[in-house]
């Protein structure tokens, strides 16, 4: 159908009408204007997009390696020092040890804790679900500035020291909804006379759930926990406010930019990191593709805009 | 289901889970934990310790000796820029073992909301040799007769100009407002510092007890001049300020000796005027927490601090004054003079800084006020 | 379900009840996670607007001086409408962006759009922290963008409004952004059909007709989504402006920041967080009818 309408119309594209299939001589410089920017305008825009969205961290990279503490032209050089800076910096690898170790456990609790809520929201019927529903639902929707104040506050109101713990709690707490929202997805579609057939068959509700919902849940669960590991590492907001004297990574970049003049040096690590984390889940993503084949990675693709939702 | 009922209901258990929940937490904690640690101060200098400082508190060079003195001891750090940043982490749950304060900032806050304990001085070595001055300072000895933290260093406000960019050496405060320099001046974004800065500037005697009329006065003068786009920008710690100079943006500033220091090191030929107004004199030192678990360590950095050795460091690489009279003789002559280290010996012709004893908020919601209006 | 008949009545009570309670059991940890930690601390906040906390201020007890603080203190009325002016040019900016690039995924981009698709989704790992500081690089005086400029001739000293101004904090917003813009739009997209267009190209309608009569009604659910996730996160962003903006692009924020973190003043502190956790509510609400407008028809 699509080269019937192609050949009728001419190209069409977010640009071109409806136009009669051109005659055998050149066509005018602004047709041909036009159908350039209906054929490559799209892709120039998304490209132009994704380097807006990347450039600025890839060109971080490459001065990572500058032998300047400016960051501009001229190259000065190649080296690797900054990195060995920043690996000597004892506060720095606390800081990425923190980080890690505080990501470690709030991804799987909100991984079970989110599961754990999908559940009953999805399946059970009872009164106060619509509640329990918008009350999970309600840290994705309440700014993280207004949760991070009220916990500095509630913190000091129970006389807790603010600690690695007291941003656990408070990551824990925001991230979790999230994999809820993944899990219900997932739940939503899946079909119920599988849960039967097993039960007729003589399953238990454990065996029930072990050999039939967790795999059909394990991409759900999958793609939950690493968006979790994620938010938790990444999260800055919350760490802010809350975190003590141990810091984690990104309030460590956010207090050097403000304190210190030593921008190498954090330039050299963000690198690391980033690259770490987009090869970390893009492995993870191309792992997940692998082993359920193409129309799994679409559905992955397409749980996460559910989340977005 | 219509959901007006349906709301009501789980609206009534959240609530009541809610309050339930507060009364019982509330019962179980409720304050600020003020434990006093059973250590005892004196033992073995070994296990972690926490120190909240300036920068400067543990530059590369300045801690060195301490570390290795102590090679058992393991110390982590952190900084601030300013002390209302630190007194403001500290009440709220933020926790270290030894604190940096300063006279002029906090100190007096500091020891109001328990965040400091006393010291015994007794096991401060050097204590008997601080320039007698400097013992009436708030919070060095607080108003129940107790000594809260022991002072390591002072200066004095100055002005630091640009030496390629400015021909004749201003002489005070006033030159910042000059118009001459619009668009090229930086303040410090402190409210303290910002306002004593600015009443010193038109001539108050007193820049710290102002009357509301010339505390009103000193707003209106810094907003017209923030209008008339006389500064390039409020700064807060030393890496801005740094930063502005070398990059040319700014070429006249107020500021201490350490902040020239970096600033020269930077690469930028400035020089470091004592304002003719009067001269604020900051002084800082260090305190223990009331949830420090090492004390022998605590004190030990503490002594170090006021050991002649560290003090005569400050003074040879940051121009700071000292508390210690010993470090008098210890240091060149060329460096007692550049420091200036003679004139903690009378406070007669300095005005030690320090934010108002009443009325702190108004300066602080005034200084809001000129950098938002 | 016939097997139930021939249980006795204590036993259909207690299945009964199981089957009531078990959704109970499921969210007890949940529920009692977000109570402890979420609401309980928002409970605190809204009482803690109503008293005295300031560290410079002797008085205690209820009052509602901080919320009369916030509303006469004309710096409070500056701050709050820098912030809405940055958050709206950003969320407008986003929304030009966007839409284009979504409709060119969603229906124009055939073996990219895996691709392109997977590259917006994976920028989110990187760290946000990290991709505002990337740009505070690139827009510094020092930095790429000047010397580029510089070089190629376009200008002979950096220019100075690149970095630390209103245009810096609106610019980088709008790039951290961008993506979760985007996949709402794009998903909104995909449940168009694409015949739809070529019907209406048959009937003669040309592009702007199909832009404006039947993409941007279909699409807006989509619109207003991405408004719904994106809008409340500029608005209260606080890293932003202080890593990229100067004196002239203080946010409401960093105002919140300030007030809790060096001013010590909790009460106004609270009291302007709730305020700022109101007007967005009402946005967050607003977005939300309007995103679902469509599903009347």
């Amino acid at each position: 159908m699509r080269k019937t309408q192609a050949s009728a119309a001419g190209l069409a594209g977010p640009a071109g009408g409806s136009r009669p299939a051109p005659a055998r001589a050149r066509p005018p410089l602004k047709l041909r204007l036009r159908r350039a920017v209906s054929r490559f305008g799209g892709p120039v825009f998304a490209g132009v997009v994704i380097a807006l969205l990347y450039g600025p961290i890839i060109v971080l990279a490459a001065f990572s390696f500058n032998n300047s503490i400016v960051f501009s032209l001229p190259w000065a050089g190649f080296t690797t020092k900054w990195y060995s800076v920043a690996f000597g910096d004892a506060n720095l690898r606390a800081a990425l040890i923190n980080s890690i170790w505080v990501a470690a456990i709030v991804a799987p609790v909100s991984v079970v804790l989110g599961t754990l809520s999908a559940f009953p929201i999805t399946r059970f019927h009872f009164k106060l679900r619509g509640a329990a529903a918008m009350l999970v639902a309600a840290p994705l929707v309440i700014p993280w500035l207004v949760i991070a104040v009220s916990g500095q506050l509630y913190f000091h109101f129970l006389g807790v020291d603010l600690s690695q713990v007291t941003v656990l709690l408070m990551q824990i707490v925001v991230t979790f909804p999230l994999v809820t929202v993944l899990v219900a997805a997932r739940l939503a579609r899946f079909d119920r006379t599988q849960e039967e057939a097993a039960v007729d068959l003589g399953a238990s509700q454990l065996q029930v759930l072990r050999y039939v919902l967790l795999p059909h849940l394990m991409p759900a669960l999958a793609a939950g926990f690493i968006l979790a590991f994620s938010w938790s590492f990444n999260n800055f907001e919350i760490s802010y406010f809350v975190s003590g004297f141990n810091q984690l990574f990104p309030v460590w970049v956010y207090s050097t930019l403000r304190h210190a003049t030593n921008l190498p040096e954090v330039n050299a690590i963000a690198t690391l990191v980033s690259g770490a984390e987009v090869a970390l889940v893009y492995l993870a993503w191309l792992f997940f593709t692998w082993r359920s084949g193409a129309r799994t990675a679409r559905e992955k693709a397409d749980a996460l805009l559910e989340a977005v939702r | 289901m219509s959901t007006r009922k349906a709301l009501h209901l789980p609206l009534l258990v959240l609530l009541a889970a809610t309050v339930g929940i507060l009364v019982v937490l509330s019962a179980c904690g409720g304050g600020s934990t003020t434990s006093t640690s059973a250590a005892s101060a004196t033992g073995p200098v070994k296990g972690t310790l926490t120190l909240f400082s300036y920068n400067d508190g543990f530059a590369a060079g300045y801690i060195k000796p301490f570390l290795q003195m102590y090679p058992d001891l393991h110390l982590k750090t952190a900084a601030y820029a300013s002390g209302d940043e630190a007194v403001a982490k500290l009440r709220g749950g933020f926790r270290a073992d030894v604190i940096n304060l300063c006279a002029e900032e906090t100190a007096a806050t500091a020891v109001r909301l328990k965040l400091v304990q006393p010291i015994d001085t007794s096991l401060i070595k050097n204590w008997d040799r601080i320039f007698p001055a400097f013992y009436k300072l708030p919070g060095v000895t607080a108003a129940d007769g107790k000594h809260y933290f022991v002072p390591v260093d002072a200066g004095v406000t100055g002005i630091i100009y640009n030496k390629d960019a400015i021909s004749t050496p201003p002489t005070g405060f006033k030159d910042l407002f000059d118009p001459q320099y619009r668009g090229k001046v930086a303040m410090q974004d402190y409210p303290d510092a910002a306002i004593e800065d600015g009443a010193l500037a038109l001539g108050y005697s007193d820049p710290i007890n102002l009357t509301p009329a010339q505390l009103t006065n000193v707003t209106n003068t810094y907003i017209q001049a923030k209008k008339a786009g006389q500064f390039r920008d409020f700064y807060t710690g030393a890496a801005d300020i740094v930063n502005l100079f070398k990059t040319g943006e700014v070429v006249i500033a107020p500021g201490y000796t350490d902040n020239a220091y970096d600033i020269e090191h930077a690469g930028v030929n400035i020089g470091f005027v004592v304002p003719s107004e009067g001269q604020l004199l900051w002084t800082c030192g260090y305190g223990i927490s009331p949830t420090c678990q090492n004390l022998p360590a605590a004190y030990a950095l503490l002594n170090y601090y006021l050991s002649t050795q560290a003090e005569a460091y400050e003074a040879k690489t940051w121009r700071y004054m000292v508390t210690n009279q010993d470090t008098l003789n210890v240091v060149t002559p060329a460096v007692r003079k550049a420091a200036d280290l003679d004139l903690p010996k009378d406070f007669q012709n300095v005005i030690p800084a320090a934010p108002p004893a009443q009325g702190y908020q108004q300066w602080i919601e005034d200084w809001q006020k000129v950098k938002e209006g | 379900m016939a097997a139930e008949a021939v249980l006795s009545a204590r036993q259909r009570w207690q299945a009964r009840a199981v089957r009531r309670l078990r959704p109970f059991g499921f969210l007890f940890g949940p529920v009692g996670v977000l109570l402890a930690l979420f609401v309980a601390p928002l409970v605190l906040l809204l009482i803690m607007s109503f008293r005295y906390d300031s560290l410079y201020i002797t008085k205690t007890g209820f009052t509602l001086a901080n919320f009369a603080g916030i509303f006469t203190n004309p710096a409070y009325r500056t701050v709050a409408r820098d912030t809405l002016m940055m958050a709206t040019t950003a969320m407008l900016l986003q929304l030009a962006i966007a839409f284009p690039l979504a409709y060119f995924i969603a229906f124009k981009a055939r073996r990219w759009e895996l691709p392109v698709l997977l590259l917006l989704v994976l920028v989110d790992e990187l760290n946000p922290i990290v991709r505002i500081y990337a740009w505070r690089m690139l827009l510094g005086r020092d930095g790429l963008i000047n010397s580029a400029l510089q070089w190629v001739g376009l200008t002979s000293r950096p220019v100075l409004w690149l970095l630390f101004s209103k245009f810096s904090v609106i610019l980088v917003l709008s790039m951290s952004w961008v993506n979760y813009t985007t996949l709402p739009m794009y998903a909104a997209m995909k449940a168009i059909n694409p015949i739809v267009f070529e019907t209406a190209t048959d009937l003669g309608a040309g592009w702007f007709t199909r832009w404006r009569r039947i993409l941007l009604p279909l699409a807006a659910p989509g619109i207003f989504v991405a408004i719904l996730l994106v809008y409340v996160p500029m608005f209260t962003d606080f890293a932003t402006p202080a890593l990229v903006g100067g004196p002239s692009s203080y946010m409401l924020g960093n105002q919140v920041a300030d007030l809790m973190l060096e001013i010590g003043d909790w009460g106004t502190g609270a009291a302007l967080s709730l305020l700022m956790l109101a007007a967005t509510a009402v946005i967050s609400v607003a977005a939300y009818f309007l995103s679902r407008l469509n599903q009347l028809d």
